[in-house]
């Protein structure tokens, strides 16, 4: 029999979900000649990564804020600039404390020694030489992000070989580093920086980046990992790399968005998918919402696994030891988000100025304080003091607010998707959980609440609702060592094919997971094409 | 050739003794206390009573080196486990006995699906088994420096041999959470307690912790289907007619304060009895103390100081032995005697407790792995328990005051009266060691019992540190040995047996 769907379907892939990593999908088989279909739940592309306007005037970088790990091979091969994409470095990372105290770390080495050596002397000389190390490790994992999951279980020579490159990559590290890695992939974040630092005041905000979507404690095992992710970013070379895009995260969306239309993808927005359909253990095509039926040769989802799998195609088509990997695929939201229109910029009393405002601002005093967080969300309460990552795009792109005014964008954790009372009652808690977060930044910012004109509130509830990130997760899934490489989204299907012929997944919750990179979209891609799947 | 200095005659001391006396060594152990066994030497309490040893569990001890040590020739009898029970507040528990069938009976009846489940958790974690087995058996492969990695090729490959499902599943529960695994087999929660509790020994772990998953299995993987009559402390004393037996002398009641060293090589131990000179040492200690404390700092490279230096060493583990009147009776089955009894609901419980004891505080429902000793430990009619608690803090809020430690009995005599009523008016002896009395006593730093916190980034290659991986020390002629080097877990004599084998490779 001839494959299926040569006659009847007119579309080589049909994409469901438009957020940046399933229209780096269709952008990359479209460009090689593939007719490519993308259907969008929401009015607008973008997901995770989205811009709008809830205010007149004011732009919110509505979920995802700072760019960092955007794969630099896909800015080449979408020319990502030439479709209007622009990053802005951010280049400071300011930490106030309820004493008065300060520390802004930043591009100047001499300027962050000063800092740093305010808390301690010793922790101040061993700051740099840790950043080159870290920046050194980075680079051996960028080659894991840039590949497709090695697959242990094969005796393949692709495979083998690949296992083979990446031990002999780990060999070439210098020992100290071999050592700091391997610490790094199994230590807690508070152990793995004590090693080597002593400062509390330092450790405590250098140890958030490690929680960031998971549902974890600065000090839970396996969390030191992530810490890697700050030392990964590639912008203009710099060293300490995040970035804003300029008009917002959503701007990164749009960019790629333009860049797939341009090599012939139609994009379809408010077009929610119901069903994805399996006859014959294939899957042949989509139904939406309002019953339309597309036919495909291919259907890859660009939305999380378990609401692709689970929910769009059903345990029906599936056998039953991947649905039980996915029922244990871990997805705990843990964090929430609130964005401010800001009639005015409100300083901190600690340092008054905005010179250490161009970059994040971490409210993370003490590692005592992140437990506390933590423990109040093991208990099913979101932390009434939270760690905070806050943003304020507008002083480094004047096209987010009017002049003069700001918007800010405020990361927090923990708010756990599974409150005591049940994930439905976040609506009840939303304005609690948002005067929680204004309290704990007003210590800081007397003047915060005078500012406010408006805020927008997404509890993890939201997220699900709204962007459809189960339980809130912001990666579609934990970033934890028994939820990465080949173990993503489940142990043996990590190289976007599922159990369902001709049903693929691109995005985070695949490898290298979540994140605004596209690489899981890119990935896929290359992986369909040379698998001949289109 | 000068003899051989084993630094502590603990399980681990007293195996690698002899089998360095069997390879022709001559062989001398230094042993701070009066009697040799560490953690493990049974002792005396409340004048009539005695315990068998700070800790009970003989279940790891490596069944091939009782084999090469001949340690049933030199008294050690092998017995099947104790019939335990895991209480609980107003049913009848679980209980374990000779009649599995029983068991089964009371497992079906809590959860139906559980006896299923729990066989297909037990078939798998018999599948896994050699591969442990086969890592805990051979030295760590040194990930560092040029060394080949052709013993870690092999390990892979052994691996790869139990089948892709199996190997995956193990690659991925080796990361996870104990209770995420656990609870796709089981459901009752008190049995996934019972079975959690004793594995998270020596770490800071809660069941939902990461890693702890790895911990569990690498414990469970580990145990062996007997005891050894007469506890740890029959294990000690049939280990010490071994190494007698071989050749081994004793020093006891003299402490190691130094390991001299010249031109970067071993020359002496320096002892409160005296100097001995040695060219080859084997620290049966912790090697943090051995590396921060009894050598010279300034002669060992920067890097291996910073990494001791940071090793994490808290212990979170308390123990009382009681001394009753009578024996305990169980509200759960009364009128039934039992050999261990689990306290503790549910593994949300322990989690909390875990979260007390990280914040410095008591926990308030603590977790119980109570040992009803054998009979000769009391006198006629009465009876001696040892009482182990996980998630006690070493650095406890406010301090291990004497009112803090009658604190802690108090509350754990509160919860046995929950499930044995009577038992606190049967209490005649006690005697409470906190994580700060078995620092003091044994020589155990920071009061953990394996020399190490128990945790992915401090086993294997990683134990007791990524630059010193195995036994040997950048000194000439210093060895590591104790629990706290490779494979570390539990009371298997591993650590001994293969830090004797690198010093006679070696020296
Ligand atoms: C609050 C928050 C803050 C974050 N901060 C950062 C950050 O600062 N830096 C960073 O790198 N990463 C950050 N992330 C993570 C990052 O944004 C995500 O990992 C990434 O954007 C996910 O992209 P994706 O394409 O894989 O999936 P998504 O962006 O989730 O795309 C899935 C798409 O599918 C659509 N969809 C859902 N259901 C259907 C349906 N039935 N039919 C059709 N379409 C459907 C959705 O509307 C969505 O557009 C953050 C995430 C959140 C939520
Ligand atoms: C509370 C507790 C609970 C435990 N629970 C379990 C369990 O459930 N399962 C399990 O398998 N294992 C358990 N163990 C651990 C087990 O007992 C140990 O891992 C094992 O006995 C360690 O043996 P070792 O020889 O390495 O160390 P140790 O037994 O500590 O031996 C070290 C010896 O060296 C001596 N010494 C110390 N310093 C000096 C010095 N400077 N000079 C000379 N001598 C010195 C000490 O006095 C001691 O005799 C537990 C231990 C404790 C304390």
């Amino acid at each position: 029999m001839s494959r299926l769907g040569t006659t009847s379907a007119p579309w080589d892939a049909v994409i469901v979900g438009g957020g940046h990593n399933g229209l780096v999908c269709a952008a990359l088989l479209a460009k090689a000649g593939k007719k490519v279909l993308v259907l969008e739940r929401r009015e607008r592309v973008g997901g995770a990564t989205l811009t709008e306007e809830h205010y007149p005037g004011f732009r919110y970088t509505v979920a995802s804020y700072v760019v960092s790990l955007l794969r630099p091979w896909l800015w080449r091969e979408l020319d990502l600039a030439r479709h209007g994409l622009q990053l802005i470095p951010l280049e400071t990372s300011f930490s106030p404390y309820p004493d008065g105290r300060s520390l802004c770390r930043g591009p100047d080495p001499i300027a962050t020694r000063e800092e740093i050596g305010a808390f301690s002397r010793r922790d101040a000389e061993i700051y740099p030489t840790f950043g080159k190390s870290m920046g050194r490790l980075a680079r051996f994992v960028k080659r894991f992000v840039d590949q497709t999951a090695p697959d242990p279980t094969s005796f393949r020579p692709r495979d083998l070989a690949q296992l083979v490159g990446h031990g002999r990559a780990f060999r070439e590290l210098p020992d100290d580093e071999e050592a700091l890695l391997t610490r790094l992939l199994t230590a807690s974040a508070t152990d793995f920086l004590r090693e080597t630092f002593e400062a509390d005041e330092l450790i405590a905000p250098m140890s958030c980046s490690g929680i960031i979507g998971t549902c974890l404690g600065v000090s839970s095992p396996g969390t030191a990992y992530v810490l890697l992710h700050h030392y990964m970013g590639e912008i203009d070379g710099a060293s300490r790399a995040w970035g804003l895009a300029r008009g917002g995260n959503g701007a990164v969306a749009d960019a790629i968005a333009s860049s797939a239309q341009a090599s012939g993808v139609t994009i379809r927005t408010s077009a929610a998918v119901d069903k994805i359909l399996v006859e014959r253990e294939r899957a042949v095509g989509v139904v939406l919402v309002d019953g339309e039926e597309i036919r495909a040769r291919t259907v890859v989802s660009g939305c999380e696994p378990r609401l692709t799998m689970l929910r769009m195609v059903g345990r029906d088509h599936l056998p039953s030891d991947y649905t039980a990997g996915l029922e244990r695929y871990k997805n705990r939201g843990s964090s929430g988000k609130v964005n401010l229109s800001l009639d005015f910029l409100p300083e901190f009393t600690c340092r008054p100025g905005d010179g250490h405002l161009r970059g994040d601002i971490a409210i993370a005093p003490s590692t005592a304080y992140l437990e506390q967080a933590f423990a109040e969300a093991k208990a099913g309460r979101w932390s009434r003091r939270p760690y905070l990552n806050v943003v304020i795009p507008s002083l480094l792109d004047r096209t987010m607010a009017p002049p003069g005014k700001h918007v800010m964008s405020i990361f927090v954790q923990y708010a756990p998707y599974h409150l005591a009372d049940g994930p439905s009652s976040w609506p009840q808690h939303r304005d609690a959980f948002r005067d929680d977060v204004l309290d704990t930044l007003q210590e800081y910012c007397p003047r915060l609440r005078d500012a406010i004109l408006h805020a927008q509130v997404l509890s993890p509830w939201d997220l699900e609702q709204e962007l459809g990130l189960t339980e809130g997760n912001i990666f579609h899934g934990e970033l934890t060592l028994d939820q990465i490489l080949f173990q993503r989204p489940v142990a043996g299907w990590a190289r976007y094919k599922t159990p369902v012929r001709d049903l693929w997944m691109c995005a985070s919750g695949t490898h290298p997971g979540g994140g605004v990179m596209g690489a899981p979209g890119g990935l896929c891609a290359r992986e369909m094409l040379a698998a001949g799947a289109l | 050739m000068s003899a051989v200095v084993v630094i502590g005659g603990g399980v681990d001391g007293l195996v690698a003794a002899t089998r360095l006396a069997r390879a022709g060594r001559a062989v001398v152990v230094v042993e701070q206390r009066r009697e040799v066994g560490g953690v493990c030497a049974g002792g005396s309490f409340g004048g009539s009573f005695r315990h068998t040893g700070r800790w009970c569990d003989t279940v790891h001890f490596r069944p091939a080196l009782a084999k090469e040590l001949r340690l049933t020739e030199c008294g050690l009898r092998f017995v099947p486990p104790a019939d335990s029970l895991a209480v609980e507040a107003d049913g009848p528990g679980i209980a374990w006995t000779s009649d599995s069938y029983k068991t089964e009976r009371d497992l079906a009846r809590r959860a139906a699906g559980d006896v299923d489940g729990l066989a297909r958790l037990q078939a798998w974690v018999e599948r896994t088994r050699p591969v442990i087995e086969a890592l805990v058996d051979a030295p760590p492969t040194r990930l560092e420096g040029s060394a080949p990695l052709t013993p870690l090729v092999k390990q892979a490959l052994g691996m790869r041999r139990m089948g892709a499902r199996d190997m995956l599943e193990l690659l991925q529960v080796g990361p996870a959470a104990a209770e995420d695994l656990l609870a796709s087999y089981v459901q009752d929660p008190l049995l996934r307690a019972a079975m959690i509790a004793p594995s998270l020994l020596g770490t800071r772990m809660g069941p939902n912790a990461p890693h702890s998953a790895g911990i569990w299995l690498l414990y469970e993987a580990l145990t062996g289907a007997y005891e050894v009559d007469g506890g740890p402390a029959g294990l000690v004393s049939a280990l010490h007619v071994a190494a007698e037996r071989a050749g081994v002398r004793f020093r006891l009641g003299a402490a190691a304060r130094r390991v001299r060293v010249e031109a970067g090589a071993v020359v002496a131990v320096e002892t409160s009895e005296g100097d001995l000179d040695s060219r080859a040492v084997l620290s049966a200690i912790g090697p943090r103390r051995t590396l921060l404390d009894l050598v010279d700092p300034m002669l060992l490279p920067s890097r291996v100081v910073r990494e001791a230096r940071a090793l994490r060493v808290r212990g979170s583990w308390a123990v009382i032995h009681l001394g009753l009147s009578g024996p305990p009776q169980w509200r759960s089955r009364p009128g039934v005697a039992f050999g261990r009894v689990h306290v503790g609901a549910s593994p949300t419980e322990l989690d909390r407790a875990m979260d007390d004891a990280n914040a410095g505080r008591l926990p308030e429902k603590p977790f119980l792995d109570v040992r009803v000793l054998p009979a000769s430990c009391a006198p006629a009619g009465q009876a001696a328990l040892t009482v182990q608690l996980s998630c006690v803090p070493y650095h406890l809020e406010g301090g291990w005051t004497a009112e803090a430690r009658q604190r802690l009995l108090d509350r754990v005599l509160a919860t046995l009266a929950e499930h044995a009523p009577h038992l606190p008016g049967q209490v005649v002896a006690s005697e409470v060691l906190t994580p700060r009395d078995l620092e003091a006593e044994l020589g155990l730093e920071g009061g953990h019992p394996l020399h190490g916190e128990i945790a992915l980034d401090q086993l294997w290659a990683l134990r007791p540190t990524p630059a010193l991986a195995g036994y040997h020390t950048p000194i000439k002629g210093l060895f590591l040995g104790s629990s706290g080097t490779h494979p570390g877990v539990g009371r298997t004599g591993a650590s001994g047996a293969l830090a004797a084998k690198a010093l006679l490779a070696g020296a």
